[in-house]
């Protein structure tokens, strides 16, 4: 939904550090995630993060890109999420012990300047591979991210990630994995 | 008179919006013609386009919604309906 | 009315033998035949949850949903009437709607054509004149629809069976405790959002069985979400306070666990913790708003696979505690292979801001990513792979449902119950799975359709009855 109000987007180059600053987060963030770094991953985040993913549906082409009203597979900030990481932590996560093994595939980056911030907004496309126990079929989760960063005095910082994903019923026995 | 998908071209195009479901989709259009201001419906999927002027229109909103369900039904015997 | 499999006939007996010992064959959570003539004796006979009317407000909108793995179109129409119409096109059996939702005032089959009232009548057919002269009669090919739609709070069940009693009868004193559930909300509840589903390769009865009144497993399962404080007790995180409620069988089935108040409170944490200001005492009977007063939480299944939760939890820490409200619906997909739909509501009028919190709660417990249901599949999971096991078949291998036969452990009957059924206290006892079972292995069993199952027939310990 595009807001009359929202200020323009810029599309920053590849050639700009900019572009080369968020490829390298986000390529930062997959390894932090995929090596179970957790706290590493937690320190990437803003802690304004807003995180949501929502529930797709599939619905007549006219519609255009159907997401639920209201509906999220996954709306966090900051405490859920470290809430989730310390849980992870505990003898007790059962779903991530032995943990999954993920390999996140981000790809298609694109960066926008927002005119008269300083946030860059990052569109991506991710799939998720995953494997547990000695299950030899993967699961898989693809979708697309909708990513701000906010430059902070060390680096840039993820302040709001909408990923709207391929799935409308998830293929995954469990969402215990961050996207 | 309703005109037909061989109109000719409008004198003057007002904005359209699009009414869509997952059995069709119609591009509404207020529109001027040499024979007065007509609401144009066009249906891409069915082929179709048609002008309506407020006296038929108004006679749509007199009908009983069984003729609708009539006319969605028979697709093809419009002709003969 | 089809035979079952010997197989199948074989397991079901030895399942009712083997309840009165408190044992189970496991092999029952992943079998073919198992599967397929639970299709038949369960799922096209039952009452079955297919959504809650505040997914369908306006006439016209409609949901695609599934019984056992048929698509129906949940349907209001433009007379306002709720029905439940099986997909699938009178003319070659095509799909008519194929998306998730939507609104329409007709359907119209993509193959030829044929085109249908959203009551489910046939509106007519493509060149009907030269194509069927006057010989095709309309009335009689209408969109077939679920025999049976019933509901109530809003939750619409629909029975494919034509000889099914009222849901009323068929729910029997569990409507009580529902009423306890979902009456008090002054305006009704509503959904929020859309059903999120995910495939576990699992047996839906695992599922069922689990939210019959499983508490047993919280303590250790789900002791993550104790450490990080997402699950409290009110007694601080006193072991035995996760014990220390009721398990009830209301009859027919359907189980449920509830912790309650000593006596009634007028507002949180009794009434599930909603504000008091969205629930009526006026609307439901005295001794129901009494009993929901006591109400801090609860759990239970609605025979076969409609299941409720809610307990207040918190996403973190720092967030206080919120009221949560979850159902499901476990959808067999195949021998060891269930689809979980799970929805998240909250009371109507409740602010925008309790609504967001009680959702993001709701889910952030109870859903694919809900740090206590994760957990869940994993046992649920590991249970599936076993009960195919050829080890497990070669020696017959029996699951132990032991928990609260006899007088061994400290569990013991409530008399006079308020909602009636059988009640235990404490959580200490497993007779809410057996009676699940029991129940399964009724319908499995009866050609003809089952007849009411009293609690006390559904737990099989107290006075032998009679006759």
């Amino acid at each position: 939904m595009t807001d009359v109000h929202a200020p323009a987007l810029v599309r920053v180059p590849r050639t700009d550090e900019r572009y080369a600053a968020c490829a390298d987060f986000l390529d930062d963030e997959a390894a932090a995630l995929d090596e179970n770094r957790l706290d590493d991953w937690l320190a990437m985040l803003h802690p304004d993060i807003d995180y949501r993913v929502p529930i797709r549906l599939s619905r007549e082409r006219a519609a255009g890109l159907a997401l639920s009203e209201g509906g999220y597979h996954l709306f966090e900030d900051h405490a859920s999420l470290r809430t989730r990481v310390e849980r992870l932590a505990t003898d007790y996560a059962w779903a991530e012990d032995p943990p999954s093994r993920t390999r996140r595939f981000v790809s298609n980056v694109r960066v926008f300047a927002v005119e008269g911030e300083d946030d860059l907004v990052v569109r991506s496309a991710l799939m998720l591979y995953r494997e547990c126990l000695d299950h030899s079929r993967p699961e898989m989760l693809c979708g697309a991210r909708d990513d701000r960063l906010r430059p902070a005095e060390d680096g840039l910082r993820l302040v709001r990630r909408v990923v709207v994903l391929d799935h409308t019923v998830l293929g995954t026995h469990n969402l215990s994995v961050l996207l | 008179m309703a005109e037909r998908a061989t109109a000719e071209q409008a004198l003057e195009r007002g904005e359209s919006f699009e009414l869509a479901n997952e059995f069709a989709a119609v591009t509404l259009t207020k529109v001027r013609t040499r024979n007065g201001v007509r609401l144009e419906i066009h249906s891409p999927r069915a082929g179709a386009l048609i002008r309506l002027d407020p006296l038929e229109l108004e006679a749509l909103a007199l009908q009983d919604p069984e003729l609708f369900t009539r006319l969605v039904g028979d697709r093809g015997d419009e002709v003969s309906a | 009315m089809s035979g079952i499999s010997d197989t199948t006939r074989r397991l079901v007996n030895e399942v009712e033998r083997d309840l009165e010992h408190g044992l189970l064959p496991m092999r029952i959570f992943n079998d073919a035949d198992v599967h397929a003539d639970e299709r038949d004796r369960v799922f096209t006979r039952a009452w079955v949850f297919l959504g809650h009317e505040s997914e369908i407000p306006a006439h016209g909108d409609y949901v695609q949903r599934y019984i056992a793995g048929d698509a129906f179109i949940l349907v209001r129409g433009e007379d306002g009437v709720v029905r439940v119409l099986f997909d699938s096109c009178r003319h070659r059996g095509a799909l008519v709607c194929r998306a998730d939702r939507g609104n329409a005032s007709h359907f119209r089959c993509p193959y030829h054509g044929w085109t249908y009232k959203n009551t489910g009548e046939m509106a007519g057919a493509p060149f009907f004149k030269p194509a069927y002269g006057g010989s095709l009669e309309r009335e009689h090919w209408g969109l077939h629809q679920a025999p049976r739609v019933e509901s109530f709070h809003g939750f619409v069940f629909a029975s494919l069976d034509p000889d099914a009693p009222s849901l009323d009868e068929y729910l029997g004193p569990m409507r009580w405790y529902l009423d306890a559930i979902w009456g008090p909300a002054r305006d009704g509840w509503e959904v929020i959002g859309d059903p999120q589903r995910f495939l576990v390769p699992a047996d839906w009865k695992a599922a069922a069985d689990n939210f019959s009144g499983d508490d047993y497993h919280t303590f250790y399962l789900h002791r993550s979400t104790v450490e990080t404080g997402v699950m409290e007790t009110p007694e601080g995180t006193d072991p035995s306070a996760y014990f220390n409620g009721y398990h009830v069988q209301a009859g027919n089935g359907h189980n449920l666990s509830c912790f309650l108040l000593p006596e009634p409170v007028d507002g949180p944490p009794g009434l599930l913790g909603f504000p008091r200001e969205l629930c009526s005492g006026g609307a439901i009977d005295a001794e129901v708003f009494d009993f929901a007063r006591r109400l801090i939480g609860c759990v239970g299944n609605v025979f076969p696979n409609f299941s409720f939760l809610s307990f207040p939890f918190t996403q973190a820490r720092d967030h206080p505690a919120v009221s949560t409200m979850t159902v499901r619906v476990w959808q067999p997909v195949a021998a060891g292979e269930l689809e979980v739909w799970t929805w998240a509501l909250c009371p109507r009028g409740a602010s925008a801001e309790l609504r967001e919190r009680s959702y993001r709660t709701t889910m952030g417990t109870f859903s694919a990513g809900g740090v206590l249901e994760q957990d869940d599949a994993e046992p649920w999971i590991g249970l599936a792979r076993a009960a195919r096991s050829g080890f497990a078949r070669k020696i017959g291998m029996k699951l132990n449902y032991q928990m609260g036969l006899g007088e061994a452990g400290v569990a013991r009957r409530v008399e006079d119950f308020p909602g009636g059924g059988v009640a235990y206290f404490p959580v200490f006892e497993e007779g809410v799975h057996r009676g699940f079972h029991r129940r399964w292995a009724q319908f499995m069993r009866s050609d003809a359709y089952p007849s009411a199952m009293t609690a006390e027939q559904q737990d099989g310990r107290g006075a032998p009855v009679h006759g």
